[in-house]
């Protein structure tokens, strides 16, 4: 018997790790490029990842809960099948680096009084290892723990920033042409795109009552908090916020809170660091799903180890070199993320119910 | 076969935890750490001279004066000053706690924004340290001595950052607003500017206390003696303490200096600082003089102002901008000469020709404020953020002349408290 995921553990995964990877370098790179406008791009996002939940739901109506390769195998055959999904987890593990580079940046730069000589981030691997090993349902239980983690965390961290942001610093909302918030959007799927994950929960997913209203809500609620999010940084740094690189600690140091107790946000930023390693691991748990669908089940550990171990490898090499891995990734893999992301899953709507039914 | 697994990956959590938890997250080691607690920076032949004040606890030495604790250094660059601080002393500037820069007005006539820049850019000091600009080197400023504290800016602290959210007499600023004003479309900036005072060197009494008669205007400070006004030494200006036997350093931030396009544009006086705050930021703590004629006498009295409530918004009318002030003010009497006692007095109610006088006089300091936004070309009232934010469709064509085309109308009420 297959492995189901439930509704309730899909949810966790998008409230827990949804907002996880954006807040960290992202925030800045948006307000570098489109200023107080720094939310359109949000919106063009959150629109066309509503329209991938939405697609995911007609694939998932359609084809009664098959997964993505059955549907995949059924109407295009088995090569074709791994082909695509080869592509996918190409696809996962691009999606990881720059936001495991990011975490690194973040966990050194908060944690640490000066750069830590030794590698005290490599440990977190470990876990990105046992996560990718043991799969989707695990990594859904896993979340619904880190949920909570993520709520508290992130809601602190928003509240201590809010009475500090100066939200006229947002004005005009409209006036002057943004043409940059497109290109913007486009370079930055390497933080965004998570309704993609939906498709692979594809067939290992146990519908419930009002699944699709309850997953539409636990995507639309964490994406709006990501909006604030912005806003709120953005209302704080006004023109200086392209200087503020992680900004999910600097968000609250301004709280009045903080100067009379302290650095009480870092309790915060403790419960964040903890959720953005599971956040780090979904992508490839989901490359290893990817690769285990084409290879079988029981090379799982072999995929799961080569995937950490080229993560490693690349950690090691580039993560010094962060902003050049940034460029490359965003310029370079950009039609990947589009393809993969947006273009890809429409194939899940094609050939007919009979056709599905014989087949 | 599970059941080994599941203790491979609880010894490793171990594993991770261990790794995690007994590490000392670098922590500082204080053997080899200079705490820097403010920085000055002077102009030197090639470059600038950095010199950082390191926190030494007074318990340790009762000799230690503010000069030993000073390392200083010169190069081209700010980083480089601060490497060769730790190249020539073998100790690590550590910049965390660095709560005032200090730069000397030298290093602000010429171009001080990669300075400026490198603060804000750099990990090892706290983007909320306050700026400011002194007379004399900054490096006399630090090593100087002062009843106020034995490090020397903890005492410019308790001047610049006294109830920051409450006074009026000190404009303060720090790096992140600072740069955030000038790299908006207002492009300008302001530091406060500090005065040395020195006192004489005979030993005195102090009482000690701050008390807030702080903002008499500029001519009351001349008459009255510097050993008097350890009494009511606010102002941004500041006294208190011990019995001196040395010369010692008061210091006096009241006044402002501004910078419009990264340049040295105009400065404010003790009241025009008073004036500006009052229009930008809700005050707890003010005091302004005010003098008028009632009954064929001269009166001159203290108002205490209790709350401010400020509106500064500009609207284009006919294709013409226009400025306007509104401030309302709630306040009280603290002290009138010659004092004519009457029902009211206990109530400390100001008259209404005092109020009327209030209400002139701030009219007149709010022109004068424009006037000198628009002579010196300084867009302190953030004119064009204005016309950005608020009035994006005529932002192209009034950007370039707002400030000569700007017409104001300035509305003030002042009411007593009771």
């Amino acid at each position: 018997m297959k492995k189901q995921i439930k509704t309730g553990q899909i949810c966790a995964i998008f409230i827990a790790l949804l907002p996880l990877t954006k807040v960290v370098c992202a925030p800045s790179y948006f307000a570098k490029n489109c200023g107080e406008k720094l939310w359109q791009p949000l919106i063009i996002l959150l629109l066309l990842d509503l329209l991938l939940l939405l697609t995911c739901y007609f694939i998932y109506k359609k084809h009664d809960n098959k997964s993505f390769y059955e549907i995949l195998i059924s109407v295009y055959g088995k090569p074709f099948a791994n082909g695509i999904f080869i592509l996918y987890a190409i696809f996962f593990f691009a999606k990881t680096v720059v936001p495991l580079f990011e975490q690194k940046i973040f966990i050194e730069n908060t944690f640490y009084e000066t750069l830590p000589q030794a590698p005290v981030f490599y440990p977190a691997l470990i876990i990105i290892f046992y996560l990718a090993l043991k799969g989707l349902k695990t990594f859904g239980r896993t979340c619904q723990i880190a949920s909570f983690i993520t709520a508290i965390g992130f809601l602190l961290i928003i509240f201590l920033g809010i009475p500090s942001a100066d939200y006229e610093s947002l004005l005009p909302l409209f006036a002057f042409s943004n043409k940059s918030a497109p290109i913007c959007a486009l370079t930055a799927l390497t933080y965004f795109n998570d309704a993609i994950c939906l498709l692979f929960f594809l067939g290992s997913f146990k519908a419930e009552k009002k699944s699709e209203f309850k997953i539409f809500l636990s995507y639309l609620i964490p994406f709006l908090c990501v909006i604030l999010f912005y806003v709120t940084f953005y209302g704080i740094f006004d023109y200086v916020a392209l200087s503020r690189k992680v900004a999910i600690s600097e968000v609250g140091i301004f709280s009045v809170a903080l100067i009379n107790v302290g650095r009480f946000d870092h309790i915060a930023l403790f419960l964040l660091a903890l959720s953005s390693i599971i956040a780090v691991s979904l992508p490839i748990t989901l490359s290893t799903h990817c690769l285990v669908q084409i290879f079988g089940e029981n090379n799982r550990l072999t995929i799961s180890l080569v995937l950490t171990l080229m993560l490693f490898g690349v950690c090691v090499t580039l993560s010094a070199k962060y902003l050049m891995v940034f460029e490359f990734i965003s310029k370079y893999f950009a039609p990947l993320f589009v393809l993969c992301g947006y273009l890809l899953p429409l194939l899940g709507l094609g050939g007919s119910n009979n056709e599905l039914q014989t087949g | 076969m599970n059941y080994k697994r599941g203790k491979v990956f609880i010894l490793l959590f171990i594993f991770c935890m261990v790794s995690f938890f007994t590490n000392d997250f670098e922590l500082i080691n204080i053997e080899k750490t200079a705490i820097i607690v403010a920085i000055g920076i002077d102009k030197a032949e090639e470059g600038v001279e950095i010199s950082a004040q390191i926190a030494i606890p007074q318990a340790t030495n009762q000799s230690t004066t503010n000069e030993d604790a000073i390392l200083s250094a010169k190069a081209k660059t700010i980083y480089g000053a601060l490497e060769n601080i730790s190249l020539q002393t073998g100790w690590y500037p550590k910049l965390t706690f660095c709560n005032v820069i200090i730069i000397n007005k030298e290093v602000i006539n010429q171009d001080f924004m990669p300075i400026i820049n490198y603060f804000l850019t750099t990990n090892r000091i706290q983007s909320s340290a306050v700026l400011s600009v002194c007379e004399q080197k900054a490096k006399e400023v630090l090593s100087s001595s002062t009843p106020l504290d034995y490090i020397s800016s903890f005492a410019l602290q308790k001047i610049l950052l006294r109830n920051i959210d409450r006074t009026s007499s000190v404009l303060i600023t720090n790096i992140q607003d600072f740069y955030s004003n000038m790299l908006s479309h207002s492009r300008f900036g302001y530091m406060p500017y500090i005065k040395s005072i020195q006192t004489d060197d005979k030993p005195k009494e102090n009482s000690g206390s701050n008390s807030q008669s702080s903002n008499y205007e500029n001519e009351q400070k001349e008459i009255v003696p510097l050993s008097s006004q350890s009494a009511n030494s606010g102002g941004g200006q500041g006294q208190g303490g011990n019995t001196q036997n040395e010369q010692s350093t008061l210091y006096d931030a009241s006044e402002t200096l501004l910078f419009s396009n990264n340049k040295l544009a105009c400065a404010f006086t003790s009241s025009q600082t008073n004036c500006y705050n009052l229009l930008t930021k809700p005050i707890k703590e003010c005091f302004l003089s005010v003098e008028y004629e009632a009954e064929g006498k001269k009166k001159n009295t203290l108002v205490s102002i209790i709350e401010n409530f400020y509106k500064v918004k500009l609207k284009i009318e006919n294709g013409i901008p226009i400025l306007k002030v509104e401030l309302k003010i709630i306040c009280e009497k603290e002290e009138e000469t010659p004092s004519s006692y009457q029902e009211e007095d206990k109530w400390s109610i100001l008259s209404n020709d005092a109020l009327k006088a209030l209400e002139s006089k701030l009219n007149e300091d709010i022109a004068t404020l424009i006037e000198l936004s628009k002579s010196s070309n300084c867009d302190f009232f953030m004119v064009k953020e204005k016309l950005y934010r608020f009035e994006p469709n005529h932002y192209y064509k009034l950007e370039k002349n707002i400030l000569q085309l700007l017409d104001y109308q300035i509305k003030v009420e002042c009411k007593n408290h009771h």
